[in-house]
């Protein structure tokens, strides 16, 4: 006779689940051959980045250049390392929800339907533990990724001669925590729908439904609501109160707007905190708003300013994870 | 017994199964989904080319009205450069929504016609009946054609009705750029259409399928335009740098001839890179169509209008590989699904 294990420690199970998952990403050819792509959709962006900064750096040696309307902001400001990211996360976030679809749209299907979740069950494990490792798994290959790609970028960036200041580190550190919350927010989604949907072609493509609602249909009807609801842009000779009404109201459409698109909320997060003097940008109207030149501010000054669009950012896997948690507890497996 | 069958396509089996699949896909619920999505994207693609369109002929009144008044040749200039605003837009603009989300219809119908029959090994079933496989190939890819034409035909036809409510004329001319526009859309969509059905030919499950169906379409959308940017940018060199404060003839002309040759090497590589994907086909096409209108976009006087031969000789490289695209990848999941070991 020996002592069965006890059920408190879930600890074990969960890690294992996690750790099996983890080797099947990344061995797995979608996740490569994904993984290559989005590799390949940043080099472009990455070394136009690394362009610009070059030329900013040029011009400040130079210094700074003064015209009859005050002195020129570009060549008065030092580059900054986090510039040389600042075109990734519009380029990257297209193709990383596909990734991230791609990885989780058939970690619950596949194994209902292939049988093995049954197999799985009558192991000595919860199925809490298997929803929460799969998700764990899924996550830390992202993250495994995400920083892959940051650890060779900063290479690039030393090999380059550029050296990142405390500030800068800062910045794209917590880039690539936005970067793995968006990737993180599309990879719960696409696993929540595979728990609710049992074939997986079906799963995957009412993932790529949802991605379309969120790239087309926000985008397209917020124009629209902007016509509708805002109104027509004040004319010239209209009263400041008047200006300011129209203001409020754009405003007001452009935020919720932001946190109802994963995607502008990822580019607005990930362009702040690389970019901390962004104090506004409007994805509707095309603008962006700077703080001036002569003032500084740190990243974590950007957080606190889009604290809204950073809770929705980090706290949406959440939700998601929580529907997918929910629906595996109840699922009937027969 | 009677001796041999004689081998032939009998287009009655093929019609039937393009049937079942026809009316398979039409009442499929995911099929309906994107179709409905579609169509609100297209109600607001109308909204704003309605708009626009309002706008710029409000715009082009007005420039008349001051060109009749002042009489000053440079205004009258400007509002016949500027042509009056064209119909054609509101349905090119419809047009162009295809170009990112056209892909995910296409390949919706396309990714499970092949690998769900053979998940669900009803496959085995139908290949059981007196039906050669060939056959069973032809008629899904016939009956997924035929929905993606009814498909992309819904939007122009929605446009259609905005643009006769909203009480504007369609001239015959317009009518027929129209008509190469729906064209080109449903060859577009087919090259979609045939990727995912070679995938679906290729892998056991309808996921799969998908996945690769969409990596190839990241392939094409956001990695080759960006390629081909950046080699015609190599290919054509650094702009050439102007010659000094006070050029003489000579080196002006000359720095004219550099930076044509460089724009023409660059355009050139550019378009032969995008030539190879659909997407980029179908971008030239519709931009193309687009600028029929104002005569090309010379900016002179409102041209004589090109007719058809002409047209079509324009972009004859891109229907070319807009036919060709879906062709390859056909033929490829036909050999495929001749081949397939069903055990």
């Amino acid at each position: 006779m020996y002592v069965t294990e006890s059920p408190r420690s879930t600890g074990r199970g969960l890690l294992t689940v996690a750790r099996k998952e983890l080797t099947d990403h990344l061995t797995s050819r979608t996740f490569l051959v994904f993984a290559a792509l989005l590799v390949v959709v940043c080099i472009i962006p990455f070394q136009q980045g690394l362009a610009g900064y070059h030329a900013k750096a040029q011009a400040y040696a130079e210094g700074p250049i003064i015209t009859p309307w005050g002195v020129e902001e570009f060549g008065s400001v030092p580059p900054a390392a986090a510039d040389v990211y600042s075109r990734l996360p519009g380029a990257l976030s297209t193709t990383g929800a596909i990734l991230a679809i791609a990885m989780g749209f058939d970690l619950v299907s596949r194994e209902r339907q292939s049988g093995s979740l049954k197999l799985l069950l009558v192991r000595p494990l919860f199925r809490d533990q298997i929803i929460t490792g799969k998700a764990l798994g899924g996550i830390l290959a992202l993250t495994t990724l995400v920083f892959a790609g940051l650890a060779a970028s900063l290479g690039f960036l030393l090999v380059d001669g550029i050296v990142p200041d405390m500030d800068a580190l800062v910045s794209i550190l917590l880039f690539a925590l936005a970067t793995v919350a968006f990737l993180a927010f599309f990879f719960c989604l696409a696993l929540t729908i595979s728990t609710v949907v049992p074939r997986t072609g079906k799963a995957f493509l009412y993932a790529l439904v949802v991605l379309f609602i969120f790239t087309a249909l926000v985008p397209t009807a917020s124009a629209v609501a902007k016509d509708v609801v805002v109104g027509a842009h004040p004319l010239p000779g209209a009263s400041p109160a008047e200006r300011g009404d129209y203001q409020a109201r754009l405003g007001l459409l452009e935020s919720v707007a932001t946190v109802f698109s994963p995607q502008w909320n990822y580019e607005l997060v990930a362009k702040s905190v690389l970019e901390p003097r962004l104090t506004s940008y409007s994805f509707i109207e095309g603008s962006i708003t700077y703080l001036p030149y002569d003032e500084t501010a740190r990243p974590t000054d950007a957080l606190a300013r889009f604290w809204q669009n950073v809770l929705v950012l980090f706290t949406a896997p959440f939700v998601l994870f929580g529907i997918a948690y929910i629906a595996f507890q109840r699922m009937d497996v027969r | 017994m009677s001796g041999d069958v004689p081998m032939r396509i009998d287009l009655s089996r093929v019609a039937i199964i393009a049937r079942k699949e026809f009316t398979d896909h039409l009442t499929d619920r995911t099929f309906l989904l994107v179709l409905a999505l579609f169509g609100i994207l297209t109600l607001f693609a109308l909204e704003q080319g309605l708009a626009g369109y309002t706008n710029a002929m409000e715009w082009y009144v007005s420039a008349l009205e001051s060109a009749a008044h002042a009489e000053h040749l440079s205004t009258s200039a400007l509002a016949s450069s500027a042509g009056p605003p064209s119909v054609v837009w509101i349905f090119l603009g419809v047009g162009e929504k295809f170009l990112l989300f056209g892909p995910l219809l296409a390949i919706a119908v396309g990714f499970d016609l092949i690998s769900e029959e053979r998940s669900t090994r009803s496959l085995r079933m139908l290949l059981s009946r007196p039906v050669y496989r060939d056959e069973v190939i032809t008629g899904k890819a016939v009956g997924g054609a035929v929905v993606l034409v009814l498909a992309s035909a819904v939007p122009f036809i929605l446009a259609l009705g905005a643009v006769l409510v909203a009480g504007l004329t369609i001239t015959l001319y317009d009518a027929a750029i129209v008509v190469l526009c729906l064209g080109a859309t449903i060859l577009y969509l087919l090259a979609y259409f045939g990727v995912a059905v070679a995938f679906s030919a290729f892998s056991e499950d309808g996921g799969r399928a998908l996945a690769w169906a969409m990596a190839v379409f990241i392939l094409f959308s956001v990695i080759v335009p960006v390629v081909a940017e950046t080699s015609a940018v190599s290919a054509a060199g650094p702009i050439p740098a102007w010659p000094g404060d006070n050029p003489t003839p000579d080196e002006v002309e000359q720095y004219l001839e550099e930076r044509n040759d460089r724009s023409a090497t660059y355009n050139g590589v550019k378009n032969t890179i995008l030539a190879l994907s659909p997407n980029g086909n179908y971008e030239t096409m519709i931009k193309m169509l687009g600028s029929l209108h104002s005569g090309g976009g010379d900016g002179g006087a409102v041209a004589e209008e090109p007719g058809l031969k002409d047209v079509l000789g324009r972009f004859w490289q891109n229907t070319v590989g807009l036919v060709a695209f879906p062709m390859i990848f056909l033929a490829v999941a036909y050999v495929r699904f001749m081949r397939i070991d069903l055990r």
